[in-house]
């Protein structure tokens, strides 16, 4: 078989590349589309209030309005979510609002500047209930419910061993409590799409990274069959978990289907800021036992996440955080206590790391903690530590071969050395700090599968379908590399079929860091199928034995000369059959107990340590990131710029949630003052990567998406505290709490 | 964005001709900060009088008492690379250069930050460090404010609506070493938290000190300039400092947001004193 090894591993130009620098890729705002109403929101001015009355009246008057819509024009059932058990979430609020600038009315016109007037002309009546802006308000006795079922999302218990013996039995106790904030995605493109009616089906065209799920929704909302939605996902600028929801799709589509016309709705940078999902902040009370040594003897954590108004991925956030609360490390008695709670804030979603971010600077902190305590360096202290092949994880589970994560401390160690001791100079203060994680690639102890098919097409080449939608991180030029090795092609070869809900199957979100590991196995299973199916019908239409023959990519090779795919395909065609190879992946998981959390959320894990340099000025207390070292094992590289690239970009996110990003819901409402790393906040990022093979994934690769973000603000956390003496536990390590830490500083 | 008309005159005459010949007009140069409340809904000009083409507005000139003049319609990228006030007000080369970012800078010129009068604006600490004076013209003709006179309370001036800001004056100064200092939440397109101005020449002891973003209205520091009399050493720059923390103080109160930016304001001044004088030996 055709294993060339030519493609997966090597360099060179991306395939969307030139066309997004030319301006050439298209947009889903870029579309024109003749006759497209124009969308409107009328938004609520209340954080919690019933609704008493919405008077449509002078909106519906103004000339050019041609439909407006509230709760009762939704055709289906007004509530959707990702997760099936917390589907809480109305396209248009059904008696009550749950947090300022939730949808409670829809205008469609024949110009936006009519659409946004006559929104603006929509009179609600509200009747305020008392609202909480904090977990804790929310969960006080008198705390008026947010939902019926109360205030509390979802909670998550985990025990493994006896910690309260080994707390009792230890040499060394830490403790503190961290918190961090909500974070706003702020990807460049904000939420956008339109709908069309073909043939009696929905078309919607939008910026998305689950187009499946958004198919699934949208019947529902509609209350339309399956094959009466499309959704097929535009080029996307951007998501980082933030366009995992639902957002203009059902808009566009009830305008679309109710009224017949296409419509197309974008959301403003202040829609998108009031109205999509954030980060979860968390609180986290975090306990660590050691012994004299340094062996991490148990952990105890309570971790509450504020999910806002709406679950999302609540669950899935409360759930993730609480399985990689102890991060890398071996740790035999565990107690983790995590609970998502709703509050009247703009919804929490999914963010680039799922709460692992939020908890890696909780045990990342600790482990400074324990260092200190006992002596050690905190290098050493994690490679005492660190997970080994084989040992059981926080969830009892027993880890397999692609453990990368000592490698990684061992290359940090080396390159601290290189470094040498951080000296401060006329201005201030210098610092040097490690940060490493582990992460499980794919969703947390749930089947989630991909899928995808290879055919033949007209041309007598191959077209690779996939439901994988593409983001801006290349999944399309790793799938396309996966099967092209597997073929024996080159990428130019394959056409591609992406993320269309009538033309492609299920390949899940993309997020989780998911899709090069499940979806690229799909890709390669459907590859060996097509391979299989091709050299057999070949077999047989020229009688030699399949042992003879030689797939080569574009014909099957034999003894007596070659049948192209074209002529295999007509041949199994006369069959009834079809040159196709279909593939399927599902990790292998097993879910989590209710009462104990054991179980086995991940089939693998991705692994990382970074180290930073950092410069605290002593009059100002700026902090500066003057160095960032990254190693990521990620099993293989399909693409290495492109994991290079991923680890760059999330490291920069990480410096923006250790130092600067902290979403105020009450004032911030654009980029004037909710602020991001510029590229000059962001030093040169040494990335690089090791390769553990994980023997289950495609050429051995695992992920590395949200991998790249996680170790980055403990490791500028902590060398703040290295330079500073003092130890920042809230993030962002903005200014003022850098001043505070300076204050108290003992001197270096 | 509503439709509305652009006009571009050539002359400081027309200029204010068409200011006055309808209401609600306003007068546009780079478009940062305007445009910035035009979207915002703040305002709502009847048409813009885009003044950057008129040739008063633009260049730098020594006049005949030393002082410099420079242009209303300078962008801060020009003044960032301005040979002519690289050499003669290095202190003013540096506020403009840590405005914004290159894009903005590119844009923006020196007379809307100074009309526009946000106590954050960056070349206010320079310009009070040289008791800059603004000249104007309008339906009266030129008029000249002194610094005190032209800034009257945050995002307030006392330029009318058609008077034009045609050039900033820096008198003459003895030649000095300076330091600039802008803190802020990020290194680009972030306003200022606080900024330092200082220029100073010990043999001549000379020192002007001034303060950003902190003050309801820019001006020397006469206090922290007198603390340097003492002597051009480490002892004194903390006394300055410690004269400037007073100042904003007495001014400013006691805000939640002080907490921080007080006991910057004397660290920052010390370290900028520091650095324009190279003092050594400092921690
Ligand atoms: C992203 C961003 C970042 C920024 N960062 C900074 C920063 O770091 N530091 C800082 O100080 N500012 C910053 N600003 C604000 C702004 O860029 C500056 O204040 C800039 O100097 C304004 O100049 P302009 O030419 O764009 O003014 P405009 O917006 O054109 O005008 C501002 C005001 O001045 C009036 N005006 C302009 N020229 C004249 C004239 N010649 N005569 C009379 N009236 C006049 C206008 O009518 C208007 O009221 C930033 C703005 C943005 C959008």
């Amino acid at each position: 078989m055709g294993t060339f090894n030519k493609v997966v591993g090597v360099d060179g130009v991306r395939r969307d590349t030139v066309d997004k620098l030319t301006g050439k890729e298209r947009f889903s705002g870029d579309y024109k589309i003749p006759g497209a109403l124009a969308l409107a929101i009328a938004r609520s001015s209340e954080a919690h209030a019933l609704i008493k009355n919405i008077d449509l009246t002078k909106a519906k008057a103004l000339p050019g309005v041609v439909r407006v819509f509230t709760a009762e024009d939704v055709p289906g059932e007004n509530s959707y979510g990702i997760i099936p058990i917390t589907k809480d979430q109305p396209m248009l609020a059904a008696g009550k609002v749950r947090f300022k600038g939730e949808a409670v009315a829809l205008v469609a016109a024949e110009s936006l500047e009519v659409a946004r007037e006559a929104a603006a002309l929509i009179e609600v009546e509200y009747e305020p209930l008392k609202a909480s802006f904090t977990p804790e308000e929310a969960l006080a006795d008198g705390a008026e419910a947010i939902h019926d079922k109360g205030n509390l999302c979802f909670e998550h218990d985990s025990l493994m061993g006896d910690p309260d013996k080994a707390f009792a039995e230890a040499a060394v106790i830490v403790e503190d409590t961290y918190t961090t904030s909500a974070i706003e995605h702020s990807y460049m493109e904000p939420e956008s799409g339109f709908a069309v009616m073909e043939d009696g089906v929905v078309v919607v065209t939008v910026s998305t990274q689950n187009p499946h799920y958004d198919h699934a929704d949208l019947c529902r909302l509609l209350g339309l069959e399956e094959d009466k939605v499309r959704v097929k996902q535009a080029t996307t600028g951007g998501g980082f978990g933030g366009k995992l929801d639902l957002s203009v799709h059902s808009y566009v589509a009830l305008a679309t289907l109710l009224t017949g016309r296409p419509s197309r709705l974008a959301y403003t940078r202040e829609e998108s800021f009031a109205a999509s999902a954030k980060r979860h902040s968390f609180t986290i009370k975090y306990r660590t036992a050691a012994d004299a040594e340094g062996n991490l003897l148990a952990v105890d954590a309570e971790l509450v996440a504020d999910t806002g108004a709406y679950a999302s991925y609540g669950v899935a956030v409360a759930m993730r955080a609480a399985v990689h609360a102890a991060g890398p490390y071996m740790v035999p008695n565990s107690r983790v206590y995590s609970r998502a709670v709703y509050t009247n804030h703009v919804f929490s979603g999914a963010m680039r790391g799922f709460g692992v971010p939020q908890v890696a600077l909780a045990h990342e902190s600790q482990m400074e903690k324990i260092a200190a305590k006992l002596g050690m360096d905190p290098i050493e202290l994690r490679l005492k530590n660190a997970l080994k092949p084989g040992d059981k994880t926080i969830t009892g589970q027993v880890l397999g071969d692609s453990v990368g994560i000592r490698e990684c401390l061992e290359k940090i160690k080396a390159v601290r050395d290189e470094w040498g001791a951080a000296k401060g100079d006329d201005d201030g203060v210098r610092g040097i700090g490690v940060g490493a994680m582990l992460y499980g690639i794919g969703n947390t102890g749930v089947s989630n599968p991909s899928t995808a098919q290879i055919r033949v097409n007209k041309e007598g080449g191959v077209t690779l379908y996939t439901g994988c939608a593409d983001i801006g991180q290349g999944s399309d030029h790793v799938l396309l590399g996966i099967c092209a090795e597997t073929l024996g092609l080159a990428r130019e070869d394959i056409a591609l079929v992406r993320a269309d809900t009538m033309l492609t199957t299920n390949a899940g979100a993309t997020s989780a860091s998911r899709q090069t590991y499940i979806s690229g196995n799909a890709v390669k299973a459907a590859a060996e199928m097509f391979i299989a199916k091709a050299v057999e019908a070949a077999a047989k239409v020229s009688g030699s034995a399949a042992s003879e023959l030689c797939f080569t990519g574009t014909a099957v090779k034999g003894p007596d000369g070659e049948l192209s795919l074209l002529e295999i395909a007509e041949s199994l065609r006369a069959e009834g059959r079809e040159l196709e190879g279909e593939g399927y992946f599902d990790p292998e998981t097993v879910p989590l107990d209710h009462h104990t959390g054991q179980g086995k959320p991940y089939s693998t894990y991705g692994f990382a340590a970074q180290l930073t340099l950092v410069h605290v000025d002593k009059a100002t207390a700026e902090v500066r990131v003057e160095k960032l070292f990254a190693v990521h094992d990620i099993g293989k590289a399909i693409y290495p710029q492109g994991v290079i690239g991923q680890i760059s970009g999330g490291s920069a996110m990480g410096v923006g949630l250790a130092l600067m990003e902290e979403f105020d819901h009450t004032s911030d409402k654009n980029f004037d003052t909710y602020l991001i790393p510029t590229v000059l906040d962001v030093p040169d990022v040494e990335a690089s990567f090791i390769e553990h093979a994980e023997p289950t994934g495609p050429y051995g690769a695992k992920g590395v998406g949200e991998p790249a973000l996680i170790p980055t603000a403990p490791a500028i956390v902590n060398a703040i505290a290295d330079a500073v003496g003092v130890r920042i536990t809230s993030l962002p390590a903005n200014l003022e709490r850098v001043h505070s830490a300076l204050q108290l500083m003992g001197g270096k | 964005m509503a439709d509305r008309e652009y006009l571009r005159p050539s002359t400081l005459v027309e200029a204010v001709e068409l200011m006055a010949a309808a209401p609600g007009r306003r007068i546009v140069a780079g478009g940062t900060d305007l445009m910035v409340y035009i979207r915002e809904g703040k305002e709502r000009p009847s048409a813009l009088v885009d003044v950057t083409g008129i040739p008063e507005l633009n260049g730098v000139r020594k006049l005949d008492d030393g002082a410099l003049a420079v242009g209303a319609a300078m962008t801060h990228s020009m003044i960032g690379s301005d040979p002519v006030i690289q050499a003669v007000a290095p202190l003013l080369s540096d506020a403009s250069s840590s405005v914004g970012a290159v894009q903005i800078r590119n844009l923006a010129t020196i007379g809307g930050n100074v009309v526009n009068g946000a106590v954050a604006a960056d070349t206010l600490s320079a310009l009070a460090a040289f008791d800059a004076a603004f000249i104007t013209y309008g339906a009266e003709g030129e008029k000249r404010y002194t610094i005190d006179e032209f800034f009257l309370s945050p995002g307030k001036t006392a330029v009318g609506a058609g008077e034009i800001l045609t050039k900033i004056i820096l008198p003459p100064q003895p030649k000095a070493a300076h330091a600039f200092i802008k803190v802020a939440r990020r290194r680009a397109a972030a306003i200022s938290r606080l900024a330092v101005s200082v220029m100073a020449n010990p043999s001549e002891g000379y020192a002007r000190i001034a303060v950003g973003a902190v003050l309801p209205k820019p001006g020397r520091i006469t206090m922290a300039e007198e603390a340097l009399m003492n002597g051009f050493d480490l002892s004194a720059a903390k006394a300055a400092g410690d004269a400037a923390k007073a100042h904003v103080l007495s001014i400013s109160g006691e805000r939640p947001s002080m907490v921080y930016k007080l006991p910057v304001v004397s660290s920052a001044v010390e370290k900028a004193i520091i650095k324009a004088l190279s003092l050594k030996g400092v921690k």
